[in-house]
């Protein structure tokens, strides 16, 4: 046996070796939980805001009870009720849509007669100067406002204009929308 | 230890992305605004300052066959809380840099840094490395952000100045949009790598 191979056979060597390693990896693991700790609850604050603050923005309502019996899909990932003057006004629906930059978190607001009342893009990664033409102008997003059924992106009757140079954003809003409006649809019957 | 040195070799002779060439991923993909370029240039120089500081303190303790695995521990750790206390207190930067904040840990010039660097000198030594390092990426970012923002979107200060808007130097309708998609990117980053060989020529021929 040479010599070198005889170190790695040193149990005192192989245990230094993982004690050291576990070591560090202790430290950092206490560290980031102390971490955690700290921020975890500003963090879920900030998201309860914004996640209210979509919902006020695209139907106001006095409070939004989530519906008891929708089950989740890949697009449609809660489903909230808006009940105003212990009235449905309406539902609102976080749904996620795929788009050039990846993922984006969409909420919207869809009246008691199946029309859009409002969208709001939460969390998007689109391109800067480009994407965000579609997702980061309101004025933009408000042009869904009062259409209801299958919406398509430029052709046909039903259709919302895409924003020059952000075709794949203005699309993967449309389908995000469209996703909302399905499943507040199924409710609304 | 010479900090003036140290300096200028982070920021010109030694600059981590233009001649070193490390850390293209990031500094392409995020400099499309001010408020990008300067979010990300400080949350790494904060991030290599701090593992630089942690490795250089180990470097004895750490056994030489696992010291990769051990750096890497350090950096994802630094990295991580600092993106849990950007997602805490900066929104807007976490959002609009998104998922390359975790990419920090693979990025290059903290890796290189620990292993050619802190893993030999001083802690103090290797804090002003990790302080020049950074500042020199984000002096690189900070260019890039300025000449893409203004070529491509027409403004200067995007996401910092003037409400978030930016100042607007020319309308939006004539901004060459391929400036801000990654081809912009690479065109931008070649050129100033190629003007930054050009003045490192310049300056040794006229020594001679």
């Amino acid at each position: 046996m040479s010599e070198s191979a005889k170190i790695q056979m040193d149990y005192k060597y192989i245990a230094r070796l993982a004690g050291t390693l576990f070591a560090i990896s202790a430290v950092t693991a206490l560290l980031l939980g102390l971490v955690n700790y700290v921020t975890a609850p500003v963090i879920d604050q900030i998201q309860a805001e914004k996640k209210a603050a979509a919902m006020a923005a695209v139907l106001p309502a006095d409070e939004y009870p989530a519906v008891a019996d929708f089950v989740p899909t890949d697009s449609v990932g809660a489903l909230y009720e808006a009940v105003s003057g212990g009235e449905t006004v309406g539902y609102v629906a976080e749904v996620t849509s795929s788009g050039f930059g990846g993922a984006m978190s969409i909420t919207v607001g869809v009246s008691a007669d199946g029309a859009v009342t409002g969208v709001s893009v939460t969390d998007n990664s689109e391109t800067q100067g480009v994407g965000t033409k579609v997702v980061g102008d309101q004025s933009v997003l408000d042009g869904f406002i009062g259409m209801s059924g299958v919406i398509t992106v430029n052709e046909g009757d039903n259709a919302f204009d895409a924003v020059t140079g952000a075709t794949v954003s203005s699309k993967a809003v449309t389908a995000g929308v469209n996703a909302a409006l399905e499943a507040a649809g199924a409710y609304l019957q | 230890m010479n900090f003036g040195r140290q300096l200028k070799e982070g920021l010109v002779t030694q600059n981590p992305v233009l001649v070193q060439l490390l850390g293209m991923c990031s500094t392409m993909a995020i400099t499309t605004s001010l408020s990008n370029g300067l979010g990300m240039g400080v949350s790494v120089l904060i991030i290599l300052t701090l593992s630089n500081i942690i490795i250089s303190a180990l470097r004895k303790i750490i056994p030489d066959k696992i010291r990769i695995a051990a750096y890497i521990v350090v950096i994802a750790g630094f990295v991580t809380m600092v993106d849990l206390l950007l997602q805490a207190y900066f929104q807007s930067i976490a959002n609009s840099l998104g998922v390359f904040i975790p990419l920090i840990v693979v990025n290059c010039i903290i890796l290189a840094r620990a292993e050619s660097f802190a893993s030999k000198n001083g802690v103090l030594a290797s804090a002003v490395d990790g302080i020049c390092q950074g500042l020199g990426y984000t002096l690189v970012l900070l260019v890039m952000s300025v000449i893409r923002e203004f070529l491509g979107s027409g403004t200067f200060g995007g996401g910092i100045l003037n409400g978030g808007d930016g100042i607007r130097i020319f309308p939006a309708d004539y901004g060459a949009l391929m400036m801000v998609l990654p081809v912009g990117g690479f065109l931008t980053l070649g050129c100033l790598i190629a003007l930054m060989q050009w003045a490192q020529n310049r300056s040794k021929e006229g020594k001679k």
